[in-house]
């Protein structure tokens, strides 16, 4: 009786082991910690982004299929103390994806996010992780508008696709594509945040302007680059990137 | 009833697990090799099996692999032509036409970075080069994973080969194993050098030429492969509509810089070049005895050789030594 009584409590033990294996590590006790998530809310020169609406750009009529880029190198500055990266996240950012969880903090005031538009040169060699064998759900896995070139087998860091009016008539007669990749498109964005994170879900809410993406660029004439073909026109929008990502609140 | 704890227990470790993922199939596949030929870098994650090399077969000659699926891998990359084709460029789906000519695929498995321009940094990511390009097989992967993973025959090549479902990763390294399986290492010369034939008087004087620093064709097509797997621009173009190296690197002196490409089985690959621009061996020849242009990034390599015609025949009678027949005609290779 004795013997059956000691398996049952053994069994229970490894039970218990079985289950606490599966939770996260507990919070140490004391310190608060919050999570980050990362929103960007679409416009165009302060107007709600929406892809069956027509814009006006500098004067030529434009409309929108796919704004998608790649956010990475998240850092978070805190008031005091070193600055807290996220290491190895990234977000696939699409007019679409709402919400995104970035990483969690201690509680406190953060007056600073860093983070890079593109993907780091390590992951775009695609030497050693390539993207075929990345999970389905990473946001750095093959995706659907591709966001990868097919014949460079690095990433487009930013990808903006849709149909441009180039003679004022009122029809779209020219297709768009801004497709930014290769090392030197990476283009670092730091905005202030001031942002108190509390405990449980905080969020940074960004606003991502496509005017200001296209300023100083004349849509009518110059609506495609797929970086190699025209580096100057790639290299014009990248510089546009930081203007056109602002903190919201 | 007695059991049911441990049956609970069992449960409980495996749910913390992903799911085990092993191929149902490992018998392996090993490369036939004369000893001249080293054995090939297999990457670990893509060991040679019997299962990848048949899935991968299965899948270059699938035509669901191309949007309307008119056209298959092998259309363009044909076993009789040592799996290169015998256009300038050949048509990819709704007889689309890209601007580069289809390459050999023999002995790949020794390539360190694929394609032309060296854009793809390693075999078993370069399929989705050609399933995804709007002039070749325009197919999105993963909807050709879709299509894969809907027909039970593939999802059981899949299951056997990989222990998973067709996808981005499965589908490229399939084709990246069959491929490493095309070795062609059985030419006349291949069988001049074990010592089992001699060349006639006109290839191996063209032998001695190629080898020969008064044309230096060895520096770059040198080694078992005939090629040294380098970069250069052979000064065939003044301007180069296709930039090559340049539209991956970025860098002016990149322009019309192309992957030196092995010279294996080459009588049968015409027509010759990047942009398949000369059409006979002897257009070759013709160029590399004149030294080519004036392109500031030529390779200094390339200088005028004043060959005579005769000594470019005998150059054309040993290129003609490196045919592999015997290759061409290899069940294995075959749908």
């Amino acid at each position: 009786m004795t013997k059956f009584k000691f398996s049952t409590l053994a069994l229970l033990a490894v039970f218990a082991l079985a289950f606490s294996a599966c939770d996260n590590d507990d919070e140490t006790p004391g310190i608060q910690e919050g999570t980050v998530n990362m929103m960007f809310e679409y416009t165009v020169d302060g107007a709600a982004f929406d892809t069956t609406q027509v814009y006006d750009i500098n004067g030529t009529s434009v409309q929108f299929t796919i704004a998608n880029f790649y956010v990475g190198g998240i850092e978070l500055m805190p008031e005091e103390g070193d600055a807290i990266p996220v290491e190895g996240k990234y977000l696939l950012v699409t007019p679409e994806a709402g919400m995104q969880e970035v990483t969690t903090v201690p509680a406190g005031h953060y007056h600073m996010v860093n983070f890079f538009v593109g993907v780091d040169p390590a992951i775009n060699s695609q030497s050693e992780d390539d993207f075929t064998s990345r999970d389905a759900e990473d946001p750095l896995a093959i995706q659907f508008p591709a966001m990868h070139w097919n014949w460079n087998s690095g990433y487009r860091f930013l990808r903006i696709d849709g149909k441009v009016d180039t003679d004022g008539d009122g029809t779209m007669d020219e297709t768009m594509a801004f497709h930014l990749g290769t090392n030197n498109m990476l283009q670092n964005v730091s905005l202030t945040a001031h942002k108190d994170v509390e405990k449980g879900s905080n969020m940074l809410h960004m606003e991502f302007d496509l005017a200001k993406l296209f300023e100083g660029v004349d849509l009518s004439t110059d609506f495609s680059t797929h970086t190699m073909n025209n580096p100057e026109l790639a290299a014009a929008v990248r510089d546009n990137i930081p203007a056109a990502i602002s903190m919201m609140h | 009833m007695r059991y049911c704890p441990f049956l609970l227990l069992l449960l409980f470790f495996a749910s913390c697990e992903k799911e085990p993922v092993s191929p149902v199939d490992t018998t392996p596949y090993v490369l036939e090799l004369p000893p001249h030929f080293p054995y090939p870098d297999i990457p670990e994650d893509n060991e040679l099996t019997e299962a990848r090399v048949a899935l991968g077969k299965m899948l270059f000659f699938e035509p669901a692999m191309s949007v309307d699926s008119s056209i298959t891998c092998g259309a363009c990359h044909k076993q009789s032509l040592a799996f290169a084709d015998d256009l300038p460029i050949s048509p990819g789906v709704r007889g689309r036409l890209g601007f580069r000519n289809s390459p050999t695929l023999v002995n790949l498995a020794y390539l360190t970075k694929v394609n032309k321009d060296g854009g793809v940094p390693k075999l078993d990511i370069q399929a989705l080069v050609p399933i995804e390009d709007h002039a070749e097989m325009d197919l999105p992967i993963l909807h050709a994973a879709e299509r894969l993973n809907a027909d039970p025959e593939y999802v059981d090549a899949f299951q056997r080969a990989y222990g998973e479902l067709a996808s981005p990763f499965t589908i490229t390294r399939a084709l990246g194993a069959f491929q490493r399986t095309l070795i062609s290492a059985n030419s006349t010369y291949d069988q001049y050098l074990m010592g089992e034939v001699s060349l006639n008087a006109a290839a191996e004087r063209g032998r001695q030429l190629f080898f020969s620093d008064a044309t230096n064709c060895s520096s770059c097509h040198g080694g078992f492969n005939f090629t040294e797997n380098g970069f250069f621009n052979n000064g065939l173009y003044e301007t180069y509509e296709d930039w090559g190296r340049r539209r991956v690197t970025g860098l002016p002196e990149d322009d019309g810089v192309f992957r030196v490409p092995t010279l294996r089985n080459i009588a049968l690959t015409a027509p010759y070049m990047h942009d398949g621009s000369l059409p006979d061996l002897q257009a070759v020849l013709e160029h590399y005895n004149t030294g080519g242009t004036t392109h500031p990034n030529k390779d200094n390599r390339i200088q005028p050789l004043h060959l005579s015609t005769e000594q470019m025949a005998d150059l054309e009678a040993f290129l003609h030594t490196l045919t592999d027949t015997s290759f061409l005609t290899d069940q294995r290779f075959k749908p």
